[in-house]
């Protein structure tokens, strides 16, 4: 570790101790390369992140523990595990992140092989539940008291999906006020259903998801009392049934409701158009979403959702398959085109399988960056298989915005935590330590989950971090829930910044689900000129007097209305 | 699990070689690339074999050039070259990229005149996205030969994606040129135009590209779908739509074009492994003819391999070669018995074959177990029967080498209820729901196999279980089955109470509702509470004006009320709804005799004799409103009697007797009306008929008084 490193491992120091657990034993079970991810989410309500993470078990009815080729160390059997944040600032300013595993105290007992976790506040009591996506056994809705402790209720608010799910997203699609429920399912895959593929060198492998039946995906609404109905039928979601990854929704078309995006595994993905009536139609192939720009569907995992590019829409990352690249779509008002290549992300993906991803501003230019979590799923050609059982491992990428959605790969710059090479999965993105930039935490598959604390600009060779910044948490008019969905505009020296109050997208994981915005300080002697202006989920704009340097919570329809078409043509 | 950044650096750095050559016109020292260990421990034999021996070759020829390689002549550098060469072919093929990077590197500059190195080198890195490494090598080969579409190809495939478009578009340009002699490169070279119009915003070129393109290949789906994008920039969404509207799959189509180089190299590739990859490559990419052929070969190369027979036995199947498929998983069972998921497979196969005469077998609807195969014509019957003894056969293995196999038991269990063997379905319902007791579905499957059985009890509990897991789509239909178990065992009481409460729940669909109305309404009418029936009836109506058995009944009790306009109305609009139903038909009419409508009464019933013309039930009543309808313009004495003496010498029954009577009665004919009269009041009387009979007395002395019929039913 330099002390110019961009981001700091100090998953020690924050005594995070969490080791995943994939259960394999030799067999090449399909679903042990998967899972899993994990949430930052703020489940006390003391104003900082605390984190959730999912865990795997053995895998195989007929597979006694000591038969695991990375054996299990932990005192109790693997479980998902909650870590309680309590962030220390000390006198002189320096903020210490320290998780404290409350997992025990908190009564969550989730023993199924997790894959995924979202976070939001399903029956609007001002706690954020957890749903946690599963294979083998169904998926979990652990309600969170608000007294430090959760029950899980998934089968009596009927939300307990069975297939094997991966990602979810919890937004409020019709706008009713209540969160409702979007599951991405994965493979109709079963233990007896278990192939072994072989390479081209006859050596067994893990197969392809081609070698499995799709599973359709899942849409719960929220009948407004906190429990779901499933409108899969209805909505017209289960029209397509497809091995969908990763889900994230926003406003794609600018028509003012909330949209779906899904990630599929080498199949087309999908772009869910709210028509505003319970439906959604898929307009991805239409729209440009669907393939890559030589008509090719990729390996769709992680997404991130942000402005790349400046121009007030939302463009897409997608993350893919070793040999295929990470793809950028960039949206033009609502016509979507592969752009990877000529914003320089195509060609530093290639050599990986990335999964995890997120837009964040590392640098505090006012441009989005983006941060990717690679691993392999079949094991590289000439691999000696007893040497390295599972030799999937692969280093980490950041990407800097050079201006207007150019990318270029600064990996090596980032210093030593991004030279670690792990089978990394979910990638969480948020300010652990409520100093205004982003932090990691990235899963890795039988491996440990890591912390990342941002230092840009902070090390010997930068005196203190230039620029400024303001964070604010978007609430619903009761103040009691976040608002999903709703999008943060800031005008500032001329450029509008915009951010989306989200716990979707990556992969399988959940991140923080404030708005932040760095910009570069004003030149010496400029006056300041913020306006943060805030498109809440039903379509109302409004504007608010925020502080700099700090994080408020901004409720509905305590701002200022605006007028939509005062605001100048807002997003 | 942390490694080394660079794999590829650790394993080069393990490396055997560095020679040194000095080049032959130069002068300078040339360098080779040390060929990287690999390891070969779990690779196929014939593989392995095949890469040890291209190796030794290589290294036979390094020995014999000793470390005086500066000696080296013309001929044996190129034989060194060429030993690098089928080395670095053979590890391309078996993807091992560095060595195959390493030996095809030397082998090019060994043998600087052969095309092949650089063309094939320039292939591997195109593979492995190294679109620069790949421009280099690829420029080279066309060097060394000008005239190789194929290389153009490739090269602006590498520029394209290093977003140089023009120089891309110039090299799509010269594989076109090319294509007056060699047309294959038309549609590859056409796509690569229209892709790089499509990146230059220039929509309109791009449509004029990608329709030769198409034209060319009409199943690329890969250009089709540019076409659109094309499309959709120009501001033709709906052409764009309209290419886009494709079988799912389609879409996925690759632009194709030959090389001859890379086809050789692939026709060499031996090894069961290497070839089921091969295979599964084409499988991807739609090829299926392709696949099997590959699956083939690797067959021949091992028949024993339980791998190859199974993905042989998956492209039959999805190619509609049901028996080879089943033949192919056969053998695979046979190989590899003690695989539990094999067994599963082929269970699978034959259910769908089931599923497949079904589909065809003219199955009828209704039964409550879907694969009853008594629904199935006698022809289709055995043979689903033996497929679906089969399956559970499998099944039966498989669950006994794994027997916490949820999906096997519930197929298990489907293929025991479609061999009619319920109760042993329900048992095996019944250990799938002990490893998954949440799961709704299978009881309500459970539930249904017990009422059918008779097994009520056990079943309603099954119902109530669903019930009291209070979620999924099986909750309403469990609601409304108990209730209707119940009705069918008689407990009339407890069937009306659920009944009720599944009408009055306002959770539930109204279809579900309206069904639960109806039953309410059946129920009221069967013990006489017409009123409340009616009620009912209506209800059901309300949630659900389709339902036509409410239609019906409905026109049932308002008849038993005497409601008879009423009654004729309400079965007219069954009638809409269920035109087949004869029951409906005949009622409309008679209620609308009974209302004293005889005019429409006569005509629904010449309509009802035009679509069922033995329909004797129709005659009668039409013989009966001709001869005895009150309304002068309706009555047709002629034509009643020919009717009704046509009806009785079919069917001499009494009823007919009376009928025939009073149309001689209409026709003056009074005495063989009372000899006909007569004889049925003599009948009536024998069988006690004592309903009957004061109607047919009052009939016979009308005749005598020379008094014809005027009320045609009573």
């Amino acid at each position: 570790m330099g002390p110019d490193d961009w981001f700091v491992d100090v998953t020690a120091e924050t005594g995070l101790d969490f080791v995943h657990f994939n259960g394999m034993s030799g067999r090449l079970y399909y679903v042990e390369v998967v899972g899993s991810g994990g949430a930052l989410f703020d489940y006390d309500n003391d104003g900082d992140l605390d984190l959730y993470l999912v865990q795997g078990h053995m895998l195989g009815a007929d597979v006694p523990p000591e038969r695991a080729l990375f054996p299990w160390r932990g005192e109790h059997p693997p479980g998902d595990r909650l870590y309680r944040n309590d962030l220390e600032v000390l006198p002189d300013g320096t903020r210490r992140v320290r998780f404290v595993d409350v997992t025990e105290e908190s009564g969550i007992r989730a023993h199924g092989y997790g894959m995924g976790v979202v976070a939001g506040d399903v029956d609007n009591d001002g706690w954020v539940d957890l749903y946690v996506t599963n294979f083998g056994s169904r998926n979990e809705l652990w309600r969170n008291r608000g007294d430090g402790t959760f029950e899980e209720v998934a089968v009596t608010r009927g939300v307990a999906e069975e297939r094997w799910s991966v990602s979810a997203s919890f937004v409020d699609f019709d706008g009713d006020g209540w969160l409702d429920l979007y599951v991405t399912n994965y493979l109709d895959y079963s233990f007896i259903a278990h192939k072994i593929c072989l390479t081209e060198r006859g050596e067994p492998d893990y197969c392809l998801p081609s070698a499995y039946r799709p599973a359709a995906d899942r849409l719960y609404r929220n009948r407004g009392d906190g429990t779901f109905e499933d409108v899969s039928e209805r909505a017209g979601i289960a029209a397509v049934v497809a091995n969908g990854l990763g889900v994230a929704s926003a406003d794609f078309d600018g028509d003012g409701r909330v949209d779906f995006y899904v990630a599929n595994d080498l199949m087309p993905n999908n772009l869910w158009l709210n028509q505003g009536d319970g439906t959604f139609v898929d307009d991805a192939l239409l729209a440009g979403a669907a393939l890559s720009a030589d008509g090719k569907a990729e390996a769709s995992m992680g997404i991130a959702v942000g402005d790349g590019d400046g121009d007030g829409d939302f463009d897409l990352f997608l993350t893919h398959f070793r040999r295929e690249k990470n793809t950028y779509y960039r949206n033009d008002g609502g016509v979507w085109r592969d752009t990877s290549v000529e914003v320089g992300l195509a060609a530093p993906s290639y050599p990986y399988t990335s999964f995890g991803t997120a837009f964040l501003d590392f640098d505090g230019d006012g441009w989005l960056d983006l941060a990717v979590v690679n691993g392999a799923v079949t094991f590289p050609p000439g691999t000696d298989r007893k040497r390295q059982p599972f030799a999937l491992d692969e280093p980490n990428q950041l990407f800097r915005n050079l201006g207007h959605g150019r990318f270029e790969d600064v990996t090596a710059l980032a210093g030593a935590a991004f030279a670690v090479s792990e089978v990394s999965r979910g990638l969480l993105a948020g300010d652990l330590d409520n100093d205004g930039d982003i932090d990691l935490v990235i899963t890795n598959n039988s491996g440990p989950a890591r912390v990342l604390l941002a230092r840009y600009g902070e090390g010997a060779a930068g005196a203190e971090r230039a620029g400024r910044w303001l964070g604010a948490r978007l609430l619903t008019a009761d103040g009691r829930r976040d608002a999903l969905g709703a999008v943060a505009i800031l005008e500032v020296d001329g450029r509008r910044l915009v951010r989306r109050a989200q716990s979707d997208g990556s992969y399988a994981s959940a991140g923080d689900p404030r708005v932040l915005f760095r910009w570069p300080a004003p030149r010496s002697g400029a006056p300041a000129r913020e306006r943060l202006r805030v498109r809440w989920v039903d379509g109302a704009l409004e504007e608010f007097e925020v502080p700099v340097g700090a994080y408020s919570e901004l409720r509905q329809a305590s701002g200022r209305p605006v007028a939509a078409d005062a605001a100048g043509g807002e997003p | 699990m942390s490694v080394p950044r660079s794999r590829a650096a650790a394993v080069a750095a393990a490396g055997w070689l560095w020679l040194g050559l000095h080049g032959a016109a130069s002068g300078q020292p040339l360098e080779l690339r040390p060929l990287p260990e690999v390891a070969l421990d779990g690779v196929e034999p014939a593989v392995r074999t095949l890469l040890e021996d291209q190796r030794r070759e290589v290294e036979r020829h390094l020995a014999s050039a000793g470390r005086d390689a500066a000696s080296l002549d013309e001929r044996r550098r190129r034989e060194l070259g060429r030993a690098f060469g089928g080395l670095g072919e053979l590890y391309l093929v078996y993807d091992l990229v560095e060595p195959a990077r390493a030996a095809l590197d030397n082998a090019a500059r060994l043998d600087p005149a052969s095309f092949r190195w650089p063309h094939l080198l320039g292939t591997l890195l195109q593979l492995e996205r190294d679109f620069g490494g790949a421009e280099a090598a690829f420029r080279r080969a066309l060097e060394l030969r000008p005239e190789y579409a194929a290389a153009m190809v490739r090269l602006a495939e590498a520029l394209l994606e290093q977003g140089r478009h023009a120089e891309a578009g110039d090299w799509y340009r010269a594989a076109l040129d090319q294509s007056r002699t060699a047309p294959g490169y038309v549609g590859a070279a056409h796509y690569g135009l229209g892709r790089v119009a499509l990146a230059r915003r220039d929509p309109a070129r791009a449509v004029t590209h990608l329709e030769q393109a198409l034209a060319a290949q009409p199943s690329a789906g890969q250009a089709r779908y540019q076409l659109a994008l094309a499309h959709r920039d120009l501001g033709d969404r709906a052409r764009a739509r309209e290419l886009l509207a494709q079988p799912r799959g389609a879409l996925a189509g690759e632009v194709r074009f030959p090389d001859p180089v890379a086809l050789e190299l692939q026709q060499r590739v031996q090894g069961v492994g290497a070839l089921l990859a091969l295979g599964r490559i084409a499988l991807g990419e739609g090829e299926l003819a392709v696949a099997e052929e590959r699956f083939r070969r690797a067959l021949a190369q091992d028949p024993l391999s339980a791998a190859a027979h199974r993905s042989l036995a998956g492209v039959l199947q999805q190619q509609g070669r049901e028996e080879e498929a089943v033949a192919a998983y056969e053998e695979a069972v046979r190989l590899e018995p003690e695989v539990a998921g094999l067994r599963y497979f082929l269970a699978e196969l034959y259910v769908e074959r089931v599923r497949r005469r079904f589909a065809e077998g003219g199955a009828v609807e209704g039964s409550a177990t879907s694969s009853d195969l008594e629904r199935l014509l006698p022809e289709a019957r055995e043979a689903a029967r033996a497929d679906l003894e089969q399956a559970a056969g499998h099944l039966r293995a498989a669950l006994d080498q794994a027997p916490d196999f949820l999906a096997g038991w519930v197929e298990l269990a489907g293929a025991s209820a479609g061999l009619g063997r319920r109760n042993e379905a329900i048992d095996q319902l019944g250990r799938a729901l002990a490893l998954r007791p949440d799961a709704t579905d299978l009881r309500l499957f459970r539930a249904r196999l017990l009422a059918a059985e008779g097994r009520v009890d056990e079943a309603v509990a099954e119902y109530d279980a669903i019930v009291a897991g209070g979620r999924g789509g099986e909750v309403a239909p469990a609601r409304f089955e108990a209730a209707r178990v119940l009705e069918r065992a008689g407990r009339l009481e407890a069937a009306h109470d659920r009944f009720a409460a599944v009408a009055d729940a306002v959770d539930l669909t109204p279809t579900m509702r309206a069904a639960a109305a109806l039953q309410l309404g059946n129920l009221g009418l069967e013990r006489g509470e017409l009123r409340a029936a009616e009620a009912r009836y209506r209800a059901a109506l309300e949630l659900d004006p389709g339902l036509a058995e409410a239609h019906r009944n409905l026109g049932t009790l308002l008849g038993r009320s005497d409601r008879f306009a009423e009654a004729a109305a309400e079965l007219a609009r069954a009638l809409e709804r269920e035109p087949e139903n004869h029951e409906t038909r005949f009622g409309e009419a008679m209620a609308l005799v009974l209302a004293g409508d005889y005019a429409a009464a006569a005509q629904r019933l010449e309509h009802a004799l035009q679509l069922h013309p033995s329909g004797a039930g129709y005659a009668h009543l039409l013989a009966r409103v001709l001869v005895a309808a009150p309304d002068d313009a309706v009555r047709d004495g002629a034509v009643g009697l020919d009717l009704a003496r046509r009806l009785f010498e079919a069917l001499p029954t009494p009823e007919h007797a009376e009928t025939l009577a009073m149309a001689l009665a209409e026709v003056g004919r009074f005495d063989e009306a009372l000899q006909w009269q007569t004889r049925v009041v003599q009948e009536l009387e024998k069988a006690g008929r004592a309903d009957l009979l004061e109607g047919a007395r009052a009939r016979l002395e009308s005749y005598r008084r020379g008094q014809p019929a005027r009320s045609p039913w009573q």
